[in-house]
């Protein structure tokens, strides 16, 4: 039930952001011209705003499913990739593709995958195993060190090139066109084991000792997960830049609508109408139309950030 | 101890001269020999030298030692080996305080810029502590500032990207590099970096006798509140004085005060501050004469090259407190 009222949000922000943009659309202006085909204003709705809306549904709904992932993994409400530096990995493996040549989506799987196996290095220890505040702590310092990496690469790109890559480092759906939704089909499939994981994660989060007694395969199980999550989440940061505090915000609200449970399928539905609002904010206010989406998405995850903590700290202190 | 003071400062003057000499164009000792026996201004190597590296430089010492002041006082006082201003966001908050006074009111003077840094890193300070809460905060205290910094600079882009001719002027500095470094800003803020190194020397015996605990302290006639105010305002002046001549530039707080600890293990606090200046300044100077040296005639921002350094820093130490910790 509660699935279902927030895939009504998400379907209705994502009609909402149909019919956003330079030129409002009515309500029935928007059928007409879905329902019209390529002619006219229906050709500007199915070759611009279908595509954008379509990719920064999938793209959000990565970011959330991976952030509630790592976040219920690592035991950490802050925990979610773009804070650990799985994003900005992922961007700086994206942006090194790009400088190459390659395709960005490789570079972003190398960068996210990379960084996930390197974090694990870092954290693990030989008796206790990988420790989850150590993870949290190093993915800190990885993600301060892959965003200078990047920093350096663009000054040294040309000018024309330094102000796209600044934009998308943002994160923009700026240029999404249906191939990018092509993208997006495969990554919906790659999700599909993430959003299936509700009770295995919600089983991880009693402690090690209790889930193995309940019969699951805990190392096993976190290892693919998260494998499985920064694939994800890198697939996403390809599709439209690493668009911060998304991951990080719709794991606590997927949490405040399911009574405190990690539920993957609420933090995508989440992390898709955060996006959604977020690009429609950027393309409404035409003087700032050139502002990255991003943006906004910061602007309002920053705040849900801080009070998360807030409470962590007095949960604890307490 | 003072033996390697003195050691330290004179790498620092070999750094300083080597900064002068090395950057988009290199110049041979020669030049700047003759621009100190009889400076010609139509020499255009003498007119670098003089009037653009040497405030660079200046500014890099002062930079760099206000930070790693800031930074050894910060972990003092948190009793958190991994607090730095730029980590805990106070650079942030002192950035956001510049843009923002000059979105708001245009161009001001030099001494209001630092004045609204200086408030800027104060209420950022205040804020992060209240948000880390007490207790350990090893990892809640950084976890904070990230968070605080993020939200910081998210609005700090946002007012530059509206702001077109203050993108081209403020791109540099917003990522925290030594580009806009001038004489009348240094002359400006020299003697506020002064007075907070003061001010960290005055009370580092009273921080020592409260890192014993708070009871203790209080028995040993430390007041608790004032230690804090006057540890509030060193931090305020160096981090803040920092922001407004060089922008956010994080780790020098962080590495500096481990290096000095590394060098005097039992010194005392007031030692650690002595010993942490020349280690800021020489970090500051060297990353900012390899920035320029490393994509000439272009140059990488202070703040790329010191996180390249400085990141994989900050995850050893983690290890190793992490590893203690266990």
């Amino acid at each position: 039930m509660r699935h279902f009222l927030l895939f009504l949000l998400t379907l209705t922000l994502a009609f909402l952001a149909l019919s956003a943009g330079r030129n409002w659309l009515s309500p029935p202006e928007l059928l007409e011209a879905l329902l019209g085909g390529p002619q006219g204003v229906g050709r500007m709705v199915w070759s611009l705003r279908v595509p954008r809306v379509l990719v920064g549904v999938v793209a959000g709904c990565c970011f959330g499913v991976a952030g509630i992932v790592f976040q219920s993994l690592l035991r950490n409400p802050l925990a979610s990739p773009d804070i650990i530096g799985l994003s900005q990995s992922a961007a700086l493996g994206a942006v090194v593709a790009l400088m190459a040549g390659l395709p960005i989506m490789f570079g972003a799987w190398v960068g996210g995958l990379s960084a996930i196996l390197l974090l694990a290095w870092l954290a693990g220890h030989p008796r206790h195993g990988i420790e989850p505040r150590a993870v949290v702590l190093q993915g800190l310092g990885l993600a301060i060190l892959s965003g200078a990496a990047t920093e350096a690469l663009i000054l040294r790109a040309g000018d024309n090139d330094a102000g796209m890559m600044m934009t998308w480092l943002a994160g923009t759906l700026n240029g999404a066109g249906w191939p990018e939704v092509h993208d997006a089909l495969w990554l919906v499939l790659i999700m599909v084991p993430l959003l299936l994981s509700g009770r295995t994660i919600d089983r991880l989060e009693l402690g090690d000792d209790l889930a193995r007694a309940l019969g699951l395969r805990v190392g096993f199980l976190r290892a693919t997960l998260g494998l499985n999550a920064a694939l994800v989440v890198a697939g996403a940061v390809a599709l439209c830049g690493p668009m911060t505090f998304v991951a990080l915000a719709a794991g606590p609200i997927a949490r405040l609508v399911c009574y405190g449970r990690p539920d993957p399928i609420a933090a995508a539905l989440a992390g898709a109408s955060f996006v959604t609002i977020a690009d429609m904010l950027a393309r409404s206010f035409s003087s700032m139309a050139l502002l990255p989406g991003g943006l906004y998405t910061a602007l309002i995850g920053a705040p849900i950030l801080i009070l998360a903590v807030r409470r962590q700290a007095r949960r604890e202190t307490s | 101890m003072f033996s390697r003071l003195g050691f330290l400062w004179l790498v620092v003057l070999l750094a300083f001269i080597t900064a002068l000499f090395i950057g988009a164009q290199d110049y041979s000792p020669a030049v700047l020999w003759q621009a100190i026996r009889a400076y010609d201004p139509g020499d255009a190597a003498q007119v670098i030298l003089i009037e653009m590296r040497l405030p660079r430089a200046l500014t890099a010492v002062t930079v760099g030692a206000a930070l790693a002041v800031s930074g050894l006082v910060m972990q003092a006082l948190t009793r958190n080996p991994l607090a730095d201003p730029g980590l805990t966001g106070v650079n942030a908050g002192a950035a956001l305080a510049v843009v923002g006074g000059l979105w708001i009111f245009g161009p001001l003077p030099r001494s209001l810029i630092a004045t609204l840094a200086i408030t800027g890193a104060a209420g950022a300070v205040v804020l992060v502590r209240m948000l880390a809460g007490g207790g350990d905060n090893t990892l809640r205290l950084p976890l904070a500032g990230v968070a605080f910094a993020s939200l910081c600079m998210a609005i700090v882009s946002f007012i530059v990207l509206l702001n077109p001719e203050a993108r081209n002027v403020y791109r540099f500095w917003m990522v925290g590099s030594l580009t806009l470094a001038d004489t009348s800003a240094l002359l400006t803020l020299a003697p506020v970096v002064l007075v907070g190194i003061g001010c960290a020397l005055l009370i580092s015996r009273q921080i020592e006798a409260l890192m014993l605990g708070t009871e203790m302290g209080t028995a040993l006639g430390v007041s608790a509140d004032r230690v804090l105010s006057v540890g509030l305002l060193s931090i305020a002046l160096t981090a803040g004085a920092s922001v407004a001549l060089a922008g956010p530039v994080s780790f020098i707080g962080l590495i500096a005060p481990h290096l000095a600890r590394r060098i005097v293990p039992r010194a005392g606090l007031a030692a650690q501050v002595l010993l942490a200046c020349p280690m800021g300044a020489c970090l500051a100077l060297l990353a900012d004469t390899a920035g320029r040296r490393l994509v000439r005639p272009g140059e990488l921002p202070l703040s790329i090259l010191l996180a390249a350094i400085g990141a994989p820093i900050f995850m050893l130490l983690v290890r190793r407190i992490l590893r203690e910790s266990a």
